[in-house]
């Protein structure tokens, strides 16, 4: 895990200053709320439907027991006892007063966190691979660069009024779950022809309201010039992309008008008049970054899961879904999901935070991590304590086996809190849950992602689902526009539109009919993704529209 | 409003309100030469948009003592990589100057990416300006002005362990 030396805490103390210094000038009104407004969007501070919402930066998703902790205590304290897991591996918290968020920082400060740079057009929390040094399928850890890449990024004095904001998304295995082709820059750790590491880099991928599967710009960067690349991305961007409509702001919109083969050269022209010794990091710092991110004393396990475990039908379902391979032979890696049936995607109470915490630290060396499909991972567990774990996760309805299934879903938080939704989407979400329950149907569906969003910003990543629903307002009423076949892997695909909305009441039905469907036409061994692009929509369609 | 000009030395930034003694010329007066400019005797300079492309002045740029990069709107990064691109790319070492709607909490920014004079819309005093630059003592990155960024630092705060 990283820790903070004096340097990054001085920095993090000294904004928190800054931010008590703004919040006072707001108050007092110095500050108009024109003014204040991009000061306190890059410290994650939002105004929403009902109350200010924060949202705190959890770099690369990975939290130490500590850490997590003090996002109980924040819950605790300063909201109504529970937090927001998103899917930019953060936390938000919905009911923040302007008058605490000082306090709250500060707090925050004390155990490494911060909000710095979780919104406004700037460059946001770096996000990562959840497996990072627990796969055995990467090519180097990931969280190695995104720490590199986070220390860039921070108050970065040429990049901080970007026309919009900006995502960076890293990955070191050859299974994609950090979504990297739907982000502003994508970074996938590779070799080279001497197998020298570094990076194929891809740029003006997004979501929102225009799709785009980012193209590779790169195909190969010397790990050394991480930053000098970085820093000519965003230069051609900041000269570049437009200002005149924030809907054609992101990245993605310059690649498009330039075409991808003129945005490179523009970038590999900038990169070549860089001094990159000046801006790239010292081969001693990424040495420094690295010995934290050692593996930890893992013990020599033997002895598998344990008889008890073995006769427990509902440990060996969890078991089935929630556990994933580990590096280290005798360990696993464990997803707690944050998707009880009929729950609210992606929410904790302070207790569950506290209770992961605890367990984080007895079985998982202290570490935890946040997934950007809004679940929890605890990255190190010995065989032989699984079954203890669960018994433990599942007194706090923590232990829901339901990874990657139909009922891990995504949603944004929707009408329910959301200032720009036009739709509510956890209600969907908790229903499309409660109507597929069964666990043995679930199994039967098998690998299923729905993801849901309120609007067509997309932070529920609908584009990126295999079944994707889109809410929108249609005359004051809500409707839901369902897309098919969109994957935010290694694959990665847009999901088509399928035909026209439905409406609240029916979207259920309508996900219904698209599984029926599945189950009755697909192939022995196929997934949904995989029967969807054998057969394309028409199959659906005619199920879904048909005359009755 | 009064300009401040921002003077580094030894990594620190001193404030100070500066004397206006710049004449202020256009890119046509520049491009019509020197005997455009016949009665003008002290030193002059020029105001540019943030989006300027600076091909276009750089043959004048040994002329100018002054670039004053208009800023519309705060939000508008683009005038902090135009400042940066002057000094690196275009080796200008006169004034550069920000002008227009910017916040005093971007103070640090602009003196980071080279500008060494700034001229605010609103009332801004000394003492605030100096209180905002002094706001962070330690950065990340390297930038145009000569602060060393941390993981420099690093470097001779600790002695680097053997391989």
């Amino acid at each position: 895990m990283y820790v903070y030396d004096t340097f990054d805490q001085t920095l993090i103390n000294q904004r928190v200053n800054e931010f008590r210094d703004q919040v006072k000038r707001r108050l007092s009104g110095e500050l108009t709320e024109e003014q204040f407004r991009p000061l306190r969007l890059m410290n994650g501070l939002y105004l929403q439907l009902h109350a200010y919402m924060l949202r705190v930066a959890i770099p690369y998703g990975t939290l130490s027991s500590e850490q997590m902790r003090a996002l109980a205590h924040v819950a605790r304290t300063y909201d109504r006892g529970y937090g927001h897991f998103t899917t930019r591996q953060n936390i938000q918290y919905n009911w923040i007063r302007l008058e605490d968020a000082p306090d709250l920082l500060y707090d925050l400060a004390a155990a490494q966190m911060h909000g710095i740079q979780t919104s406004g057009n700037c460059i946001r929390n770096v996000t990562a691979d959840q497996f990072a040094g627990a796969t055995a399928e990467e090519v180097d850890d990931p969280r190695i660069y995104s720490e590199l890449i986070r220390q860039w990024s921070t108050l970065h004095p040429e990049f901080s009024f970007l026309p919009r904001k900006f995502k960076i998304a890293v990955t070191g295995a050859e299974h994609d779950r950090a979504a990297v082709r739907f982000h502003d820059i994508g970074l996938i750790i590779s070799r080279g022809d001497a197998g020298e590491i570094g990076f194929e880099v891809i740029a003006g991928g997004g979501m929102g309201r225009t799709p785009v599967v980012g193209p590779t710009i790169r195909e190969f960067l010397p790990k050394q010039h991480l930053q000098s690349y970085l820093e000519a991305i965003l230069r051609v961007y900041n000269r570049y992309g437009r200002r005149d409509n924030i809907y054609k702001a992101r990245i993605k919109i310059l690649v498009r008008e330039l075409g991808a083969e003129k945005f490179t050269e523009e970038v590999e022209a900038e990169w070549a008049a860089i001094d990159k010794a000046n801006v790239d990091h010292e081969p001693s710092e990424e040495q420094r970054v690295r010995e934290m991110f050692v593996p930890p004393a893992f013990a020599k396990v033997s002895g598998g899961v344990g008889k008890k475990a073995d006769q427990s039908p509902e440990f060996k379902n969890w078991y089935r879904t929630n556990v994933h391979a580990h590096k280290q032979p005798g360990y696993g890696i464990v997803t707690i999901s944050l998707k009880p049936i009929g729950g609210i995607p992606g929410d904790a109470s302070a207790e569950q935070m506290d209770l992961v915490a605890d367990l984080a630290e007895r079985y998982s060396f202290g570490e935890v991590r946040v997934t950007h499909e809004q679940n929890l991972v605890l990255p190190h567990i010995a065989e032989t304590d699984l079954f203890a774990l669960w018994e433990a996760l599942a007194s706090a309805d923590l232990a829901t086996p339901n990874a990657g299934l139909i009922t891990d879903i995504i949603a944004c938080p929707g009408l329910d809190y959301c200032s720009l939704a036009n739709a509510r989407s956890i209600p969907v979400s908790q229903r499309i849950s409660e109507r597929f329950r069964d666990l043995q149907r679930q199994h039967d569906i098998g690998d299923l992602k729905v993801k849901i969003s309120g609007c067509i910003n997309a932070c529920g990543h609908h584009h990126a689902g295999h079944i994707g629903i889109l809410g929108v307002d249609r005359k004051g009423q809500e409707f839901y526009q369902i897309t098919l076949g969109g994957s935010g892997a290694e694959d990665a695909a847009i999901g088509q539109i399928i035909g026209p909305g439905f409406s609240y009441d029916d979207i259920v039905d309508a996900v219904e009919t698209i599984v029926q469907v599945y189950i009755e036409l697909r192939q022995e061994g196929e997934t949904f993704l995989s029967f969807y692009r054998r057969v394309g929509g028409e199959p659906f369609k005619e199920r879904l529209y048909a005359r009755v | 409003m009064p300009v401040f000009k921002l003077t580094s030395s030894d990594h620190q930034v001193s404030v100070a309100k500066a004397p206006e003694t710049v004449c202020m010329v256009t890119i046509d007066d520049l491009a019509r030469g020197p005997e455009g400019m016949s009665v003008i005797t002290g030193p002059i300079g020029l105001e540019i948009a943030t989006d300027c492309d600076l091909d276009a002045i750089a043959p004048y740029i040994d002329q100018l003592a002054l670039v004053i990069i208009r800023f519309e709107a705060f939000k508008d990064g683009r005038g902090f990589s135009t400042a940066r691109l002057l000094r690196d790319r275009y080796g200008f070492l006169g004034d550069i100057r920000a002008a227009g709607n910017l916040l005093l909490d971007q103070i640090q920014f602009l003196i980071r990416v080279g500008f060494s004079s700034v001229e605010f819309d609103g009332a801004v005093d000394e003492d605030g300006i100096k209180a905002a630059i002094e706001r962070f003592s330690v950065v990340y990155q390297t930038a145009f002005d000569s602060r060393r960024p941390i993981q420099r630092l690093r470097q001779s705060a600790t002695p680097s362990p053997g391989p």
